[in-house]
């Protein structure tokens, strides 16, 4: 089943709410270029691993980032094509972080 | 009471006959569309009884003598009377004068009696006419005398020019074109030089019996006026029916009504009168349209179940008053363009039909190199577009092509039309002017709107057009690329529909707006990458995300772009871009692509080397 429009805003609203003002930015952007990596070499575990760990890091107390852990769950694993889509959704998502 | 004012059915071929009709009182009496609607509107009998008949019969004589017009108008403008009298009187007086030449030189050219008599020697009815037959006679009887002879016949050979033997078992060879040569007084005088003295005298004597059957005929016909004023009485006319036959023939009507050769001028009078009348019970003609009337349609006989049933015309007629006067005037809606045959543009109103054909008329006129009729047709459209102002419709167009009517059959017909779609795009000023345009790609330059029309994707002719500019570093055609890509985007959402989506039903301009839409977004981002360019080292960029794109690798694409964005310091400007990709190219299965290629167009217009930025012209 094809990921919707709607999930795939989700994803990238609440990646932005949780990690877009996560750490530094130099911490973003390294994690952002860790994600990249990922998503060129298609590889959803890594991307997850990387993912989960900065979600984790910055999760405490932080109702989102239980929120987008459960979207991700709902849509994870998923075709090349949906893997592709979600990805981008959330480093979109972290990379719109720094917009006020 | 007031006629109605002329209008297109729907139905194509009556259409035609409806816009063959204004061209020909265009082209007989000079009035354009307005000035006939004026008309038809104030006095349509004169229209239909008067001036249709003559410019009709005037057009098929050939001549172009415009006096016979000229002093009809006037003679029609001020005739009081009912419309059959009308119509008698145009016939008698005016369609009758129109034809002389050609009635004259039908009876001239008969060289032989043998051809004038059927099987039992009786003169056929079309040449029933006893002094006639006499000067046939006396004429052939002379000219044979000259031309069987050995001597004369070498002398009349070298002076007109001929190698083929002038005398066949003992009967004359010459043929009509060669006796009005030797009537020229300049070859004349040469023959009477060189023939020998036996002859001349005949000669001369031939020539002079020639002259006075001319005479005689000419009289004949021009006595014909003569009918109204009852100087001749129009039942001693009835045997002579025949022989005074307007001669008139044509390849597409064939032997319809009055075209029939058996038909006499009287005949041919009555069928025009009922032709006008639309008098369904005059003739079984007039009760049916099938292949008789129209080449284009199948035969009633042959066919009788393609409609379903018989299509009679008495319900159309009811809607067309005038039906048989349009589809006798069909061929006149075409405009002949040599090497391509017969063409006729049909659009959805008669006002813009009109004007597509005359501009096409003149284009075809001022074209010598051979271009596409395609082309040309469009060149049309669009300058009737931009000249009229107007919001034409372009739903529905057509273009109508046949080489020939051949054995009563039309060779290579074609039909072109557009989807409504593709209309309703160029119908918006400011996208067919973006598309108006030709496009360097490399090889031979394209006519982009030509391509849109053909209903070819647009998206790989900008893209060999972009990779061409970076090639050869100049510039790109920034706001015709974009619109380009728009209107590809958009036709491309539309793509899998089907025949009842949202293309067939949703009004057409919805999708012009959706197009600027596109391209607003387009020309947007494309002017922010071109800012950012040198923070993100754009130049560098150009060659992966072309390479990406011709992989159809969206990852990989967004991927480069991404990392590149990351080192940019200008936050909003990226947040714009972050936005259109996120909207535009990720959540885009259909039309990414062309979205994306704007992004490159916004680099190649402006980063690094590849751009002076001289072409960038935006709204």
């Amino acid at each position: 089943m094809q990921v919707q429009d709607r999930t795939l805003w989700k994803i990238k609203s609440l990646s932005r709410e949780v990690l877009g003002r996560a750490g530094s930015e130099n911490y973003r952007q390294k994690l952002v270029f860790d994600l990249l990596n990922a998503v060129k070499a298609n590889d959803q575990n890594r991307f997850l691993w990387v993912l989960l760990r900065a979600i984790n890091a910055h999760s405490k107390d932080n109702r989102k980032a239980k929120e987008l852990a459960s979207t991700l769950i709902e849509v994870f694993p998923s075709s090349e094509s949906d893997f592709e889509k979600v990805a981008y959704s959330v480093i979109l998502g972290i990379m719109a972080g720094g917009e006020s | 009471m007031g006629g109605e004012e002329l209008r297109f059915t729907g139905n194509w071929f009556i259409d035609a006959g409806i816009l063959g009709f204004v061209n020909l009182m265009g082209e007989v009496y000079g009035w354009d569309l307005e000035e006939l609607q004026r008309r038809i509107k104030e006095e349509p009998e004169k229209m239909y009884y008067g001036y249709f008949p003559l410019a009709y019969f005037y057009n098929l004589s050939g001549k172009r003598d415009r006096k016979a017009i000229l002093m009809a108008t006037k003679e029609v403008e001020k005739f009081e009377g009912d419309k059959y009298s009308l119509l008698e009187f145009v016939w008698w007086n005016f369609i009758t004068e129109v034809f002389e030449d050609k009635w004259v030189q039908s009876k001239l050219k008969q060289m032989h009696k043998k051809d004038i008599l059927d099987r039992n020697g009786s003169p056929k009815p079309a040449f029933n006419d006893e002094s006639y037959v006499e000067y046939i006679e006396k004429r052939e009887k002379l000219l044979t005398e000259v031309a069987c002879d050995n001597d004369c016949q070498n002398a009349l050979r070298s002076v007109l020019g001929l190698r083929k033997a002038l005398c066949e078992n003992n009967t004359h060879k010459l043929e009509l074109e060669q006796v009005e040569q030797l009537n020229n007084t300049k070859v004349m005088t040469k023959v009477m030089e060189i023939l020998p003295g036996k002859c001349r005298e005949k000669l001369q004597e031939a020539l002079i019996v020639h002259e006075e059957l001319k005479e005689y005929l000419t009289s004949q016909w021009t006595a014909l006026k003569n009918v109204l004023s009852e100087e001749i009485n129009i039942e001693g006319l009835k045997d002579k029916s025949r022989y005074f036959r307007i001669p008139i023939d044509s390849g597409f009507y064939k032997n319809f009504m009055f075209f029939n050769n058996s038909k006499g001028i009287l005949e041919q009078l009555e069928d025009l009168k009922n032709i006008i009348e639309g008098n369904v019970e005059y003739t079984e003609y007039l009760r049916k349209i099938d292949k008789t009337l129209s080449k284009f349609l199948p035969s009633d006989s042959e066919f009788p179940n393609v409609h379903y049933t018989h299509i009679r015309v008495e319900p159309l007629l009811r809607q067309v008053p005038h039906l048989f006067i349009y589809l006798l005037n069909f061929l006149n809606a075409f405009t002949f363009v040599s090497g391509i045959g017969n063409v006729f543009f049909y659009g959805s109103t008669l006002e813009f039909t009109y004007h597509v054909n005359k501009r096409l008329k003149v284009l075809v006129a001022q074209t010598r190199e051979k271009q596409s009729m395609f082309k040309i047709t469009w060149q049309a459209v669009i300058d009737t577009l931009i000249e009229e102002k107007s919001k034409w419709s372009l739903e529905n167009m057509y273009l109508i092509q046949f080489a020939k009517v051949s054995q009563q059959n039309l060779v290579n017909v074609e039909y072109i039309g557009i989807p409504k779609l593709h209309a309703s795009i160029i119908l918006d000023d400011k996208i067919r002017d973006a598309l108006n345009t030709s496009l360097p790609t490399g090889d031979p330059n394209i006519w982009l709107l030509g391509e849109f029309i053909k209903q070819k994707p647009l998206y790989p002719l900008i893209s060999k057009h972009i990779w061409n500019v970076v090639r050869k570093n100049s510039s790109p055609k920034w706001r015709t690329s974009l619109y380009a890509l728009a209107v590809d985007a958009k036709l491309r959402s539309e793509g899998n529909s089907g025949l009842f989506g949202r293309a067939f039903l949703d009004r057409p301009k919805r999708a012009a707006v959706e197009v600027k839409d596109f391209h607003r977004d387009m020309n947007g981002v494309a002017m922010t990458i071109k800012e950012l360019s040198p923070e993100i080292g754009g130049k560098n960029l150009i060659h992966p995300l072309f390479s990406a794109l011709r992989r159809h690798n969206r990852n990989a694409f967004v991927n480069t772009l991404l990392k590149a964005l990351l080192q940019a310091k200008s936050r909003d400007k990226v947040a714009i871009i972050n936005s259109y990709l996120f909207r535009r190219v990720l959540n885009n299965d259909s039309s990414w692509e062309e979205f994306a290629l704007a992004l490159v167009i916004g680099l190649v217009g402006g980063g690094g080397d590849a751009s002076s930025g001289q072409d960038i012209v935006e709204d």
